[in-house]
């Protein structure tokens, strides 16, 4: 006789290692004066011994990616510390991870709780710091980025500290809120980046910050395929180059923001009885936030949890925040730029938001706290004249 | 949950599938409209005016009109079955709405059905592609011009778009669609659309960001011939709906 089939169970949820292994004890780890209670361990041990250290951030290099091409990437597959994983941060989405970076504060702290956040009755867009859809217009005037994250970048730096990272990205608002004031020495093509950071070393800079996006730009344009691989070892010899002109006693430190998960064209339609509540969408695909409709709110979450228990961790905005996703409590300020409900899938899919044009051409993606995107690297390498 | 306002409604509680109601049912060649039937319908749009959908027994489009009370806006869902009384109606046919009948009381919800029967209903009442949506050329026509020769329903499959929008004028939701050579201007008449243009902040919404903020591909479009208005019908779309 069948029997009906087991009911699915969504895989237990693993959260972010606040004030641990996680993206946000690197900076003040490096940095000091003071180590986070748990992070003392994180950071690999050539780093302990340096005089200088430069920070380079991949965007969207998770480390089960890199570990599963060994052969691509060579160099940072041989570092000190590939052995072992980071977290980043929730959402695993670059405005959100970023920010947790340069701070060294958790999400819920800072208040970039996202790529797209609800401001009053508007969407913030983080990245392009911009509000409204379509004709979205610049908001550093309405939204000024010092007041929307009040923590200060790379805490405990006895000077500023210099940011190596495009050209293009001077003067946006999202600079201005993970970064500040901090000097931003922008290179137009990639062949530049090495050469910007080793004139900073030779002047004396004891704390360098580094940035660079392509891998997250190919993942998201191509997926993971052939266009990633490419990048990847492009970015390999990158970290080589680097390595090569480093003066004695500095060492390369090497971590991401995030990591990717391969979607392709899986994206899920919310169906009409699940749109019939929703207000309106902010968040990312992998990490959707539903506003309900006033009185709607656990209707929408039961009515979503029903229909994607096999494919999506539902939960309401509170339940999330009590477990410590977000790395603690939200001042009520910041609670009021997520949703009701938030729909994080562990399968390989996302959830669109008519709102946000262009996204549905996405191929990789994150946002969502499965291994594939919550674990980054942290690496160091030395140059040939040691620490 | 409750999908709009239980005050005075005679719906059951939210009943799931509606497959064991639909499968006793007897098969007919002919809706029977008499006084007194109870007609099983599988809905595809709840209007004000009439609620449109199937009649399952003998898979017919009919349009029920319906007293919703002053505090009960219509609440019906497209696909959802409901058992609907007929009154007594010595005078039935409007020659401009071939189709209507009028009920007697609320309609009683019975279940929802999706799935392969809906498409397969659905698919089986596309209009074929013609000239014109309704049978006639232009968005309106005198109320005197209707014969009761013409449907004043459609389940229209578009063949380009839609492309749904929120005109400049009057904020007005309409939907632009092809179907054969003829390219379709029409005014929506469903929350669920307007609604989608609001979730998604936008003016403009096709392809792929429609279906997102509908929560479903638009595979049919309900076309509809109005009541008289200042002596006119008008086509309307009633409805967007997926392929089941």
């Amino acid at each position: 006789m069948p029997t009906a089939p087991a009911p699915t169970r969504p895989p237990a949820l693993t959260l972010p290692d606040y004030g641990g292994a996680c993206i946000t004890s690197v900076v003040p780890t490096l940095i000091g004066p003071e180590v986070p209670e748990g992070a003392a361990t994180i950071v690999p041990e050539l780093v302990a011994h340096a005089r200088q250290v430069v920070l380079l951030v991949l965007d969207g290099l998770g480390w089960e990616q890199l570990r599963a091409r060994t052969t691509l990437a060579p160099t940072l597959n041989a570092a000190d510390g590939i052995g072992r994983a980071i977290t980043s941060v929730a959402p695993t989405t670059t405005a959100c991870a970023l920010t947790s970076i340069t701070t060294g504060r958790p999400p819920c702290e800072h208040g970039l709780l996202g790529y797209r956040l609800a401001v009053g009755d508007e969407i913030l867009n983080a990245l392009r710091w911009s509000l409204g859809n379509g004709r979205a217009h610049d908001a550093r005037r309405s939204v000024p980025a010092h007041r929307f994250q009040p923590c200060p970048p790379f805490p405990g730096a006895t000077g500023a500290v210099p940011v190596v990272s495009k050209d293009e990205f001077g003067g946006t608002g999202f600079t201005a809120a993970h970064l500040g004031d901090s000097p931003l020495h922008g290179y137009k093509v990639l062949s530049s980046l090495p050469v910007e950071v080793e004139g900073l070393l030779r002047q004396g800079d004891r704390f360098i910050y580094a940035y660079y996006d392509g891998i997250d730009k190919v993942a998201h344009g191509s997926g993971l395929g052939d266009l990633y691989d490419a990048e990847l070892r492009a970015v390999d010899r990158l970290v080589g180059d680097l390595v090569d002109r480093l003066p004695a006693g500095s060492v390369l430190v090497v971590t991401a923001d995030h990591g990717q998960i391969d979607v392709g064209p899986r994206v899920e339609l919310l169906g009409r009885e699940l749109m019939s509540m929703v207000r309106f969408m902010s968040g990312e695909g992998r990490f959707r936030w539903l506003h309900a409709r006033p009185g709607a709110s656990a209707a929408l979450a039961e009515a979503a949890a029903e229909r994607y228990a096999d494919t999506t961790w539902v939960m309401e905005r509170d339940h999330l925040i009590d477990l410590g996703v977000f790395g603690g409590p939200l001042p009520d300020g910041h609670r009021g730029r997520l949703g009701d409900v938030a729909l994080l899938p562990f399968a390989p899919l996302a959830f669109i938001d008519p709102a946000d044009t262009g996204e549905n051409r996405l191929h990789s993606r994150h946002g969502s706290l499965t291994d594939d995107e919550l674990l980054v690297p942290l690496v160091a390498l030395a140059g040939s004249g040691g620490v | 949950m409750s999908r709009g306002s239980d005050r005075g409604s005679t719906r059951t509680p939210r009943s799931g599938t509606a497959r064991d109601v639909v499968r006793s049912l007897p098969h007919r060649a002919r809706i029977e409209v008499t006084g007194g039937t109870a007609l099983t319908v599988l809905v595809l749009a709840c209007h004000a005016e009439d609620t449109t959908g199937i009649d399952l027994t003998s898979g017919t489009l009919v349009r029920v009109r319906v007293a919703w009370p002053g505090d009960h806006g219509p609440d019906l869902s497209p696909f959802d079955v409901v058992e609907a009384q007929l009154a007594d109606e010595p005078e039935r046919d409007d020659l401009a709405q071939p189709e209507a009948v009028t009920a007697d009381g609320l309609p009683r919800h019975l279940g929802t059905l999706h799935g392969r029967r809906v498409r397969r209903l659905l698919r089986q009442l596309a209009a074929p592609v013609e000239d014109h949506v309704l049978g006639f050329p232009g968005a309106s026509a005198p109320y005197w011009e209707f014969r009761g020769f013409r449907p004043s329903l459609a389940l229209v499959e578009p063949t380009k778009g839609p492309v749904l929008f929120r005109r400049i004028e009057d904020r007005s939701v309409w939907i632009r669609f092809g179907w054969g050579r003829s390219d379709n201007w029409l005014p929506v008449e469903d929350p669920h659309a307007e609604r989608a243009l609001d979730v998604a902040r936008r003016d403009r919404l096709q392809g792929k960001d429609l279906a997102a903020a509908l929560g479903f591909k638009p595979h049919y479009l309900v076309a509809a011939i109005t009541t008289p208005r200042d002596g006119h019908c008008y086509k309307v779309v009633r409805a967007t709906l997926p392929r089941s």
